[in-house]
């Protein structure tokens, strides 16, 4: 009894703390027994529906994967939709600004606090699971459906719903007013509405197909399971690498543990991808791998424009005194200038890989002769979003400082300038007679990054004007790139003042 | 245990929120921060909750930087927001045994623990009752209860007394005076000075985000009139004692309220004796001859401007 009291005990104190709030609150709310119930009545009724509709002769052999599957879609509609958007709710109610102290008060980290909140969705999610076992296990009496597919779309049911729990954690950490949360709360139903669809439309294609014939086979289930697995992973991954920089202190590293996650992400994947390219001799997939950094490299682009620029006394601590460790460091701490450089650094790499690979690679390789135009691709978006960037930080510079505004969305002013951008050729030429559906209008769409798709022919154009406006751009941001590259040092050691010691404004001022 | 404010600045854009600031308080200390509203209170009280960074200057916790390691000095702060979560779906008990989890106290003497914290803050009877049944008073108690759970040497109180009726405000104080004889250093920001008069050791007073007091309650008395009023009450010959006072040199405003004399005077500690034994020696018959301190209410009303940012 005593090894017993203490084992709970241990088990007690080691449970985040997140996780029994989380569940208590769901035992005494009305939402999870509420969904639970109603999850339980279409059960019941549908296998009543079944039993007395069935006729005896009359069964395709079908019946059991018909109503596993529509269990089974039941599933995914209440782990894929319904709990991710009960998380996110809840959430962000938290994030709100009066009860901030809740999430940030106490000294457990904001990784903690999102694996508590993720753990806890994913709890309720398998308790749902558990409630439609019995009828699942049922669909196995009634033919059409074998034990290793049941436990292999549970797996995979399991799998997306913890995607979506991340996703709808990383948009409930979102600190924005009512009026976003509702823009983004009509996005996730989309998205989810899109995610559920999808995952039932592959469910039945899988099951249609059988798993069991294909357990042996590398190329037609483990490679492409194990592609699929990582893929989720990566993602969720990189949604929780968000979620945890979104609710942490704005004067922690907030953006230390994404970039190093996505430059572990990039290279690992582009080491696997390398060594697809070696054995199974296509190139293609490199492709992709370069194309996905690409954008993954823009999106990091307006964000890092968005971050902070100066750094406070816990981040300076953390600087290393050593000039030599200060450059990677530089890229991957929290702040805009070392924001930019990471991504055009990843950039660079990355197309510095796709062309020593290209270049020692016979010519044979499916996928080989796209390279030129892939990179030209790459180059364009990267260098487009990089001058619309620099622009909207110019004008943030110039602009925003003499309003004193304490809000600084320069990734939105980028947006916005890239639309003005975009709308006024177009105007310019609608009002000058111009047909702008015809193919010979590119010169029109020439600040339009993506009509580069659109008009492959004169892709050279595009890159030339991307690479002159993120040239320009970028050299009158010198000065601003200089001056956070010039602070990024470490702080003198702080102590309370007294009669003996020096403050550290004293001591700066002196060394300066 | 002591915490200490240098030169603390936060700017939010070109608003300057707190404009250099620089107090301490230590063990045993009930300080009140004082200021009308806009006057940087609750900026300088989420910077040392470590809620946000400094512009510049910094605070130190028992001489931990709160900028640089907000994670151990929130260890040592028990923060006392202003409002509490309205939870319909949680208990007064599980909400406390949240923060005790959270804030890492032993599994087996969380329980014990808990009690202890309900027991004192009045809360055993409601344990069970969820958060948003809870009236304003019931959840400061609650807010109280959080903060002090894993019995943290400081307390930071962001207007404890708002909202409360005169019975909870009582309770309040008297609970403010346990934790101060406990050893706690105590910063409440209020409004309610007539409360915080009675119970602070000390205040600070800003106005538009600059320090314009700081010390004990009587440093500050003392400091704010360079002229004291002295209270006289004497068994008989008021009218006389009136009389003769008007023909004292550097005496001014003499007034009868009641049975006493009140007057006011710039002269040194000295003088004043020599006054007091003039009188004694003129026959009358003095029963009280005492300095009349200013209250919290008539220095802050004195020294502030009801200016806002």
């Amino acid at each position: 009894m005593g090894m017993v009291s203490n084992i709970t005990t241990q088990l007690d104190g080691w449970i985040n703390p997140f996780v029994v709030k989380e569940l208590r609150q769901a035992v005494q709310g009305r939402f999870v027994v509420g969904i639970l119930l109603l999850f339980l009545l279409v059960c019941v009724s549908a296998m009543g529906l079944y039993a007395m509709q069935y006729e005896e002769g009359l069964s395709d052999f079908n019946d059991g994967r018909d109503m596993f599957m529509f269990f089974w879609g039941a599933l995914v509609v209440a782990g894929c939709a319904l709990i991710p958007l009960n998380v996110m709710v809840r959430l962000s109610k938290e994030i709100e600004a009066n009860q901030t102290e809740l999430l940030f008060t106490t000294t457990l980290s904001s990784g903690t606090i999102i694996r508590g909140k993720l753990f806890s969705a994913f709890v309720l999610s398998v308790l749902i699971y558990t409630a439609c076992l019995p009828f699942m296990t049922l669909t196995f009496l009634m033919r059409g459906i074998d034990v290793v597919s049941i436990f292999m779309l549970l797996i995979y049911g399991l799998i997306i719903v913890a995607l979506m729990v991340q996703f709808a954690i990383f948009i409930g950490c979102f600190p924005v007013s009512k009026a976003f949360k509702l823009f983004f709360g009509l996005f996730i139903i989309v998205v989810i509405g899109y995610c559920c669809v999808g995952t039932i439309a592959s469910a039945y294609e899988l099951l249609r197909n059988g798993f069991f014939s294909r357990l042996g086979s590398w190329q037609y289930f483990w490679m492409p399971t194990s592609i699929f697995v990582a893929t989720i992973f990566s993602l969720g991954g990189l949604f929780y690498m968000l979620s945890v920089a979104l609710i942490s202190p704005v004067s922690s590293n907030r953006a230390l543990p994404v970039r190093l996650y996505l430059t572990i992400i990039w290279l690992i994947s582009g080491s696997v991808l390398g060594y697809v390219v070696y054995t199974e001799k296509i190139f293609w997939p490199l492709l992709i791998w370069a194309i996905t950094t690409t954008f993954v490299m823009v999106f990091g682009l307006l964000i890092s424009i968005s971050e902070r620029e100066s750094l406070g006394a816990r981040m300076r601590k953390q600087i290393p005194d050593n000039w030599l460790l200060r450059i990677p460091m530089l890229l991957l701490y929290s702040g805009a200038a070392g924001g930019v450089l990471w991504c055009l650094s990843l950039f660079v790499l990355t197309v510095t890989t796709i062309w020593s690979v290209y270049a020692l690679i016979p010519s044979g390789y499916a996928g080989y002769s796209d390279v030129d135009e892939v990179v030209s691709f790459m180059c364009t978006w990267i260098f487009y979003f990089l001058g619309y960037g620099m622009l909207a930080v110019l004008v943030r510079r110039i602009t925003w400082s003499s309003f004193g505004w304490r809000l600084r969305p320069t990734w939105a002013i980028a947006m916005c300038i890239m639309i003005i951008f975009m709308i006024i050729p177009l105007m310019i030429g609608f009002f000058s007679g111009a047909n702008l559906m015809s193919r010979k209008a590119w010169v029109w769409y020439l600040s339009t990054p993506l009509s580069s798709f659109a008009y492959q022919k004169h892709i050279d154009t595009y890159l030339a004007i991307s690479i002159a406006f993120a040239v320009v751009t970028t050299l009158l941001n010198l000065p601003w790139f200089y001056k956070q590259i010039a602070n990024f040092k470490p702080l003198p050691p702080v102590t309370p003042k007294d009669d003996t010691e020096t403050s550290i404004s004293d001591s700066e001022t002196a060394a300066a | 245990m002591e915490v200490k404010i240098e030169n603390l600045v936060k700017h939010y854009g070109k608003t300057e929120a707190v404009r250099d600031i620089s107090f301490e308080f230590g063990a045993g200390d009930i300080f009140g921060f004082i200021g009308p509203n806009g006057a940087g209170k609750t900026t300088t009280i989420e910077v040392l909750a470590t809620l946000i960074e400094p512009t510049s200057g910094d605070a130190f916790v028992d001489g931990v930087s709160v900028s640089e390691n907000p994670e151990k000095t929130r260890k040592l702060i028990g923060y006392m927001p202003d409002s509490l979560p309205a939870h319909n779906d949680i208990t007064v008990h599980e909400y406390i045994d949240f923060f005790a989890r959270a804030y890492g106290v032993p599994p087996k003497e969380r329980k014990q623990v808990i009690e202890a914290v309900e027991a004192f803050t009045n809360l055993t009877k409601i344990k069970d009752k969820f958060l948003k049944a809870l009236s304003k008073g019931m959840k400061q108690r609650v807010s109280l209860a959080r903060a002090m759970v894993y019995d943290p040497p400081i307390l930071i109180m962001d207007e404890p007394a708002a909202g409360l009726d005169p019975r909870a405000r009582i309770e309040l104080r008297e609970l403010l005076k346990v934790l101060s004889d406990q050893g706690k250093a105590v910063l409440i920001s209020s409004h309610i000075l007539t409360e915080l008069a009675e119970i602070c050791t000390g205040a600070v007073i800003i106005e538009q985000g600059q320090l314009l007091k700081a010390g004990t309650i009587e440093e500050i008395q003392n400091n704010d009139t360079p002229h004291r009023t002295i209270s006289v009450i004497v068994l008989e010959n008021l009218d006389s004692l009136h009389k003769t006072l008007l023909q004292t040199p550097r005496i001014e405003q003499i007034r009868i309220e009641g049975n006493q004399l009140l007057f006011e005077t710039l002269s040194s500690e000295a003088d004043i004796a020599q006054l007091l034994t003039m009188l004694v020696q003129k026959g009358f018959k003095i029963i009280e001859f005492r300095p009349v301190k200013a209250n919290l209410e008539d220095i802050f009303m004195n020294i502030t401007k009801g200016l806002v940012q």
